[in-house]
């Protein structure tokens, strides 16, 4: 009796294994070894998701992925969050790296930090764009897909100028540059898109630049820094390298009982909601908005065309446009900066 | 007889903690002076006064924890946390603005408790423990607000409102210092701080609960720096998240120049109150003369590292 019991067990016991094993292999086989070959998987690491600008880019990203499948395109989109630690971006990179990914759209957190992490995945043959921010060793990627910031930055020199002519300020017009952290690229390049228009405007005597500080992007730093400022000079016009350096000096002004927007101009940078905010008050004259959401969509786009038609970018640095917010488009830039365009030099 | 009791007094007033700060003071007052003719100014007197006294609260907090011989990494990230919370309450909750300022004050409070219990009971070296709520809190503030201001407050302004010609918050900072004083100098509780930073072992055989003279401290300092924080949401009309980042640094320069002992036990409140005010018209007297901005980080190390010298002469060793 127990005999025939642990025999029909045993026998049962067997049956659940093959069926398993069976299972098991045929499901690997499906799952694994044969869409393999025909899906597009694509790694998107983010610097920062907690920063909307990113998240921007991300959507970005959704938005195109979501488009390609919607054409009957076999896509696929992880998305990877270092949260500002080039420890975490490089780990996720390299973790990466063992599994079937196609190619990688990477944010970088630094842009010396992750090298080593991209050479390994050129080594793979894994290709590479990068957004926002760029590396160092450009032979690491393909494309380079961000914002120009020296043209940014001159595009808010030009709207100050803009706004000090329409005042009606006597000439020459005092100045004041309050820059990002140094070392840093957006601090290199804007402070040089500031100079590019500035600086010949300073030689043919129309404006002065009374004060020239470091802030390192902050808020409370430059509030500190145009306090100061003011208590030893007169002051017309105030561009910061951001939207927070710019809003400090907004607190500045009116502590000193002047009234930013008509006593003093103040352009900033990056469009972040307060500044919109001060610029519908008519506090701030105008700030830069740029496009992380087109930045998220071209490199999709980018690399759908480098897999499936071997398509090589016009130039390996895309620039996505940068919007001047002023009184006129505060309400409409942000669906402005957040509509889909055709990639530049898009295969046909 | 006269000549001694003459004697006596001079050599009172320079042997006093405060002396060599104060003397520090003047000289960098009268120095400023003659090179820039804005200095004196009306406006920029009251400027300085605006922009010492948050640290001076942070740099007072700084000072009770220095003096029993512990240090505190967490004042920047505390009075960010107490001035968002507060800002959130006010303007998210639509909460009354005393009652937010209470709650604020209270969150800054409890982050000191956190800091007071991890020292005594978890026994965490105050470095370490204060290094992990400096991160944890200013974690805690990027996600509630994912890097971007509260901004629109309302009500605060009556903290940079002007009353007898400064401000409503630099009348709070002065009642904070002579309070701070009277509390170290005269009370039971600033008695045990001292003798706690002069020797522990010793204090603790005498029969002092020393864990709840730390837990009190903690607390006491971290309601200070919620103080600073309430004050910044005020100057910058917005709960900005990087508020105080890095100003840890600038409330342990500011004991250190106001001849605040590292080891604990020696200083004085008045002291760190100079301190903090050296170093905000350091970097003042520097933007009034446009200096270059690379070079103002050199001077104010140098005149730190000038400081620290000269406070720690006639010191047999130092740890």
């Amino acid at each position: 009796m127990s005999d025939a019991i642990s025999k029909v067990t045993s026998a049962i016991i067997i049956a659940i294994v093959v069926i398993a094993i069976v299972g098991g292999v045929v499901y690997w086989y499906y799952s694994s070894q044969k869409p393999a070959q025909s899906t597009i998987k694509i790694g998107l690491f983010i610097s920062n998701l907690g920063n909307p600008y990113f998240a921007m880019l991300e959507n970005g990203s959704m938005v195109a992925v979501n488009e390609l499948k919607s054409k009957g395109v076999n896509i696929d989109l992880v998305v990877y969050d270092a949260k500002d630690d080039p420890t975490q971006q490089t780990n996720q990179i390299e973790t990466a790296v063992g599994q079937s990914f196609s190619a990688f759209i990477v944010n970088p957190t630094d842009i010396q930090a992750i090298q080593p992490a991209l050479s390994d995945a050129k080594t793979h043959g894994i290709p590479v764009v990068t957004t926002d921010r760029d590396v160092s060793d450009k032979t690491l990627r393909f494309l380079f897909v961000g914002t120009d910031n020296v043209k940014g930055a001159e595009d808010a020199a030009k709207a100050l100028i803009q706004a000090l002519n329409q005042s009606g300020k006597p000439q020459p017009w005092n100045v004041v540059i309050l820059n990002g952290i140094p070392g840093t690229t957006a601090a290199i390049q804007r402070q040089q898109g500031f100079h590019n228009v500035l600086d010949p405007l300073v030689q043919q005597g129309v404006v002065k630049i009374v004060a020239e500080e470091v802030a390192d992007f902050r808020r409370d730093e430059a509030l500190n820094k145009m306090e100061a400022i003011l208590a030893s000079k007169k002051v017309d016009a105030v561009i910061a390298a951001n939207d927070e350096m710019a809003l400090g000096a907004i607190q500045a002004i009116k502590g000193a009982g002047l009234k930013p927007g008509s006593d003093i101009i103040v352009v900033g940078y990056d469009a972040i909601p307060d500044a919109v905010a001060a610029i519908k008050a008519g506090e701030m004259y105008a700030t830069i908005a740029q496009s992380p959401f087109l930045q998220g969509y071209w490199a999709v786009y980018a690399v759908y065309y480098k897999l499936t038609k071997d398509w090589t970018p016009p130039s390996d640095w895309i620039k996505t446009p940068t919007v001047v917010v002023t009184i006129s488009n505060a309400d409409t830039f942000s669906s402005e900066t957040a509509t889909p365009q055709p990639l530049p030099g898009a295969p046909s | 007889m006269e000549r001694t009791t003459l004697r006596n007094i001079v050599k009172r007033i320079t042997s006093a903690d405060e002396f060599k700060p104060l003397l520090a003071l003047i000289a960098l007052y009268l120095s400023s002076a003659v090179i820039s003719s804005y200095f004196l100014s009306v406006y920029n007197q009251k400027i300085l006064l605006l922009q010492a006294t948050p640290l001076v609260l942070l740099a007072l907090g700084e000072t009770m924890i220095i003096l029993m011989g512990s240090i505190d990494l967490s004042p920047g990230s505390t009075m960010a946390l107490a001035g968002l919370i507060a800002a959130l309450s006010s303007n998210y909750y639509g909460l009354d603005i005393r009652l937010s300022v209470l709650i604020g004050l209270l969150i800054g409070a409890l982050v000191g408790l956190i800091n007071g219990l991890a020292v005594t009971v978890a026994k965490i070296p105050s470095f370490v423990a204060t290094l992990a709520t400096m991160v944890g809190a200013r974690g805690i503030v990027l996600l509630i607000t994912g890097g971007e201001s509260i901004y629109g407050l309302r009500g605060y302004e009556w903290l940079t409102d002007e009353r007898f010609f400064v401000a409503n918050m630099v009348w709070i900072m002065v009642v904070f210092v002579i309070v701070t004083y009277v509390l170290l100098k005269y009370t039971s509780l600033g008695l045990k701080i001292y003798a706690i930073g002069g020797n522990e072992e010793a204090t603790r055989y005498s029969g002092i609960n020393v864990d709840r003279v730390k837990i009190v401290t903690f607390t006491l300092a971290g309601l200070y720096y919620s103080v600073a924080g309430i004050m910044m949401d005020a100057r910058l009309q917005a709960a900005y998240p990087w508020t105080g980042y890095g100003s840890e640094l600038d409330a342990i320069a500011s004991s250190v120049l106001g001849g605040i002992q590292l080891s604990g036990g020696i200083g004085s409140p008045i002291g760190s109150f100079i301190g903090a005010y050296i170093l905000t018209l350091i970097a003042n007297i520097m933007v009034l003369l446009g200096l270059n901005p690379y070079l103002q980080w050199v001077v104010k190390g140098f005149v730190l590292g000038a400081a620290a010298i000269a406070l720690s002469r006639g010191l047999r060793y130092v740890k």
